[in-house]
């Protein structure tokens, strides 16, 4: 996939990840990788870009095992990119999806209605 | 998993990252691979899960140069025109909530002021010789910062019976990103460095104005009498207006017009590009050693115009030329 359009992606999961509640670096990854198939190396530096322009702050709080955690929050201009980010994505995802649909919804489908008129290279 | 650490630290030092950011970056990776081991992960899923630290180094620095072009100078920073020792000053009162698209509103009148940042969080007041601070208000309200001389009654006893006059000094964090900035004096002289604005205006009848690395989106100044000193400036727009005040602007960038009105106060201009210029004056001159322009016009009775540019292929048009006696000498 082209990499700027995953990285919009990521970067809309990120903000809806931390809509629902506060997390720490990795977990914010693994949330995310156990449905994308994307890395560490896209998502951090997204969360790292989105704190800096202002829409997550941190704090840090003990954890009994190990070194204290940074956890993110969402701030409200945090929230109002996401709402309007969403919003786009909801748009254009929709968009797609009614041209992909045109020809029916199921590849099966697809096949039986449109299979007889590709030619045949 | 330390020699995941150890490339990332390389090649975020190969991409010339700040070195408090490289700092910061594996602390945050550190953290992350524990808390990664301590959810069970192996070695092998834990590199699997992080991927290349190579592509953490690319996108930050690809992220950290896109921010770069918006806030920083491709000029480079110049030093900065604001020297002060906070020592020096008496602490007054400070706002630790602040974030982006803040409103800066200063009315003083024979105040100094100088503007900077810091390495901090927050907005910090300071004083010097400043007689009394029930004479100010001090506040901040829903990104509206305000530093002003309370009553009018007040600010006649001042000029008419103080000579006396004190400084305040604010220090804001370092890239914050404001919406307007509002300044407003009789006779205070205004120091600014680091200032990244969308609106910018300035109002004096005496002071001086110095300012360094700023970025002002449009900027307009008026002003009587005081010289204004510009060092390393971006700018959509710039107007300034002025009766006797020289200006002298060192390296700056404008994307449209600057416009300049002047009686009797001269303009040197030297690094400076701008896509037009328009000079308004009486018998003031307008000096430029490397002012990158496509085209200028000049209206004044007997001021000049002279530009001398190392690059003689870059074309000026001079748009329209109407002066008495004036000149304007381009590369001559």
């Amino acid at each position: 996939m082209n990499a700027q359009f995953k990285r919009g992606i990521v970067e809309l999961c990120v903000l809806s990840e931390l809509v629902i509640e506060d997390l720490y670096g990795y977990k914010v990854i693994n949330n995310i990788s156990e449905h994308l198939d994307v890395n560490e190396n896209t998502i951090y530096p997204i969360l790292r870009r989105l704190t800096k322009e202002g829409y997550f702050t941190t704090y840090l709080v003990e954890s009994d095992l190990g070194a204290p955690r940074k956890y993110y929050k969402m701030t409200e201009n945090g929230f109002k990119h996401f709402l309007e980010l969403r919003d786009s994505w909801d748009q254009f995802i929709g968009g797609v999806y009614e041209i992909l649909n045109k020809g029916g919804k199921k590849n099966e489908q697809i096949f039986k209605r449109f299979g007889k008129r590709i030619e045949k290279t | 998993m330390n020699k995941f650490l150890k490339d990332l630290e390389k090649e975020l030092k190969k991409h010339k990252i700040n070195p408090k950011e490289i700092e910061e970056i594996l602390a945050d990776h550190k953290e992350m691979i524990e808390a990664a081991k301590q959810e069970g992960l192996s070695d092998d899923e834990i590199s699997l899960k992080f991927g290349d630290p190579l592509k953490v180094a690319t996108e930050i620095y690809e992220d950290s140069k896109t921010k770069d072009t918006e806030i920083d100078f491709n000029l480079g920073d110049v030093d900065s025109l604001a020297k002060f020792d906070t020592n020096d000053f008496n602490f007054v009162k400070a706002f630790n909530l602040v974030s982006d698209g803040l409103e800066f509103n200063f009315s003083l009148v024979n105040d100094d002021l100088i503007f900077s940042d810091y390495d901090g969080e927050g907005i910090k007041i300071y004083e010097k010789g400043i007689k009394d601070l029930d004479d100010y208000e001090f506040t901040l309200n829903d990104n509206q910062f305000t530093l002003k001389r309370k009553s009018t009654k007040k600010v006649f006893k001042v000029i008419t019976f103080s000579s006396n006059s004190g400084k305040f000094l604010v220090l804001v964090p370092k890239g914050l990103k404001s919406k307007s900035f509002n300044f407003h004096t009789v006779s205070g002289d205004v120091v600014i460095n680091q200032l990244v604005v969308n609106d910018f205006r300035l109002k004096s009848t005496n002071g001086d104005i110095e300012l360094s690395n700023i970025d002002l989106g449009e900027a307009k100044f008026s002003l009587v009498n005081g010289d204004v000193d510009i060092q390393g400036m971006k700018a959509t727009s710039f107007d300034v207006s002025l009766v006797n005040g020289d200006i002298e602007i060192e390296k700056a960038q404008v994307k449209g017009n600057m416009q300049f009105n002047s009686v009797s106060g001269d303009v040197e201009l030297e690094e400076v590009e701008c896509d037009t210029a328009s000079f308004k004056t009486v018998s003031g001159d307008v000096k430029g050693k490397n002012f990158y322009v496509n085209e200028i016009s000049l209206k004044s009775v007997s001021g000049d115009v002279d530009i001398d540019n190392d690059d003689k292929s870059r074309e000026i048009i001079v748009k329209s030329k109407k002066t008495l006696s004036g000149d304007v000498k381009i590369n001559k």
